[in-house]
């Protein structure tokens, strides 16, 4: 049934023209501008490209994407619409992040065979650029979720997505150019700095080898991995709004629901 | 016409056995607000039964609490066996839904939308059936954008019935329908319970509730102002007679039981009473009639419609406040 939904959801962002436009050619036109704007001489400047690709695309089709989808969907009562059907909540979510999820995947795997014909070095550390995808997704998907709660209309998430956006593409640049001393796990506090912290240990190695303080190098990113997307679910689960309801007070959260 | 299409309903459908869902004691809260306020409520397989009220009664509130949308904040809900609480999946697989606001995906054409819910829900039907049953076949692949609020209406309500489920909540199923359209929506709620369904619906127009329902409850302010079937509904409220005599009656009115209000105008006098003992006072009135040679113009003698019924709590509710 998720596929159902999904299958759907694809079908109808590919009919839309200008979806198709922010969500399907501009984040992989920025992507391929970046590999030939941006100097590319050693694995450093690899790693702030490869950031750069991953935050356009999971910040662009992923992000303000579901965010615009979803909070559409509840604006024309569509999600009233499917929660009668047998789809559970939480699967029904899925449902509706999983378009912009394939659509991120197959823009990341167009944009890294183009930096490999470009002549992108292997990372030193691949497991560390497999977590900075997985960052990137799980960090996105939920906070389109929780976008949504501050998102009266589809057309107010290009402003209310705007911030986190900004954060991921300087995020991708600073924490790929700094990648020593206190400040990039100072910055780990800040969500969606997480994708550039991973490209770098990737690209520079030593992922785990002791750093400031004896911690290792990716312990404070794969910490914010973890905490930001639980953050934003924990807060999509308690305060996410199915409908427009005007009623006196009442409005039906995900965990009304589930009680 | 419309009791013609209750009695054609229940004349193919077996008496209702046994509870589909059982209220007691049901409360819920939108914050300090209390919609509804410590209700009871039965309603037996294959019945239809309606819930009436004004708006801001709580019936919507009610029937989202059934359906699993909306927390309870006292009493016991039991639909199918099952608490819709905690068992809201489940629910779903055995139950159709009608909310009072459904959207639809707009850039979906009708067939779409029908061929998308065929792979939401494990309930087999067929989506050219509902698209002929609800006459949206010629419309099949016009996106739902372009329907009028009738049409979409008529394809929420295939929606809610498809695969004909156990128990089918309505809410307004009929708002903004043309009286054809209606017509036909009340034949497709009485195939249901021809097929031993049940079906529970919330609306404002009163002939709906006379036509289609085997029970009904009058909601008023969260409460249950009446409930039972048309019958016993009417039943409990005073009946009412009325008759035109000429000039001022001559001897005076017999002692009735009921309530005489008498108006005098040019040259005539009408006499209503409103009693619920029907028989005896008109038999003492006509009696009454008979002896003092009045010619009664105009007599006539009914049981309360529905609508007093309604208007009647209405009315006593604002006399109250007063």
């Amino acid at each position: 049934m998720i596929r159902a939904l999904a299958a759907t959801e694809l079908r109808v962002l590919w009919r839309n023209r200008t979806a198709l436009f922010t969500a399907g050619l501009l984040p992989l036109a920025l992507g391929v501008f970046w590999l030939f704007a941006y100097p590319r001489q050693t694995p450093g400047q690899w790693a702030t490209v490869i950031a750069l690709q991953l935050a356009v695309v999971v910040g662009m089709s992923l992000y303000l994407t579901a965010t615009s989808t979803i909070v559409a969907r509840r604006c024309h009562l569509v999600l009233n619409r499917l929660r009668t059907g047998e789809l559970s909540d939480s699967a029904l979510l899925a449902g509706l992040l999983a378009p912009s999820v394939v659509t991120a995947l197959a823009q990341l795997i167009v944009l890294g065979t183009a930096d490999i014909l470009a002549g992108a070095p292997a990372p030193a550390d691949p497991s560390a650029l497999a977590l900075a995808v997985l960052a990137g997704l799980s960090l996105a998907g939920t906070a389109a979720l929780a976008t949504t709660l501050i998102t009266p209309s589809p057309e107010r998430s290009n402003v209310t997505g705007l911030p986190l956006v900004f954060v991921l593409i300087i995020g991708a640049v600073v924490l790929t150019l700094d990648t020593t001393g206190s400040l990039p796990h100072i910055l780990m506090a800040i969500p969606g700095t997480t994708i550039g912290r991973f490209a770098a240990l990737a690209y520079h190695g030593n992922t785990w080898a002791p750093g400031t303080g004896g911690v290792p190098a990716a312990l404070p990113a794969v910490a914010a991995l973890i905490f930001w997307p639980i953050m934003f679910a924990a807060l999509t689960r308690k305060r996410f709004r199915w409908d427009q309801s005007n009623r006196k007070v009442g409005i039906s959260t995900m965990e009304s629901t589930h009680e | 016409m419309t009791r013609t299409t209750r009695r054609s309903a229940s004349a193919g459908k077996q008496a209702p056995t046994g509870a589909v869902v059982e209220i007691r004691g049901l409360r819920c809260r939108y914050g300090d607000y209390e919609a509804v306020r410590g209700i009871d409520l039965q309603v037996r397989r294959g019945e239809v039964f309606a819930l009436l009220g004004t708006d801001g009664a709580g019936k919507t509130t009610t029937l989202e609490v059934l359906s699993g949308f909306h927390r309870r904040s006292g009493g016991t809900v039991s639909v199918l066996g099952i608490d819709p609480g905690s068992g809201m999946i489940e629910l779903r697989a055995r139950m159709g839904v009608m909310r009072q606001e459904g959207g639809f995906i707009a850039e979906l054409s009708v067939a779409e939308t029908l061929r998308l819910w065929q792979r939401l829900t494990s309930r087999a039907d067929d989506p050219g059936r509902l698209l002929a049953r609800f006459e949206l076949a010629e419309r099949a692949d016009v996106p739902v954008a372009k329907l009028s609020g009738g049409e979409r209406r008529r394809l929420d309500l295939a929606l809610a019935v498809w695969g004909t489920p156990e128990l089918v909540i309505l809410d307004e199923p009929t708002t903004g329908l043309d009286p054809e359209s209606r017509r036909r929506s009340w034949d497709a709620i009485a195939e249901l319970t021809e097929a031993g369904r049940t079906v529970i619906l919330t609306t404002h127009y009163l002939e709906e509730a006379e036509a289609l329902a085997d029970r009904l409850a009058i909601m008023h302010r969260g409460r249950i102002a009446a409930s039972g079937t048309l019958a016993d509904v009417v039943a409990a409220r005073p009946a009412g007679f009325s008759a035109t005599v000429p000039g001022a009656p001559s001897q005076g009115l017999p002692e009735l039981g009921g309530e005489v209000t008498t108006t005098a105008s040019d040259g005539v006098t009408v006499i209503a009473v409103s009693t619920n003992d029907l028989q005896t006072d008109l038999t003492r009135f006509l009696g009454w009639a008979d002896s003092a040679g009045i010619r009664l113009d105009g007599l006539r003698a009914a049981p309360a419609s529905l609508a007093e019924i309604y208007h009647g709590i209405r009315a006593a509710d604002t006399d109250e406040q007063d």
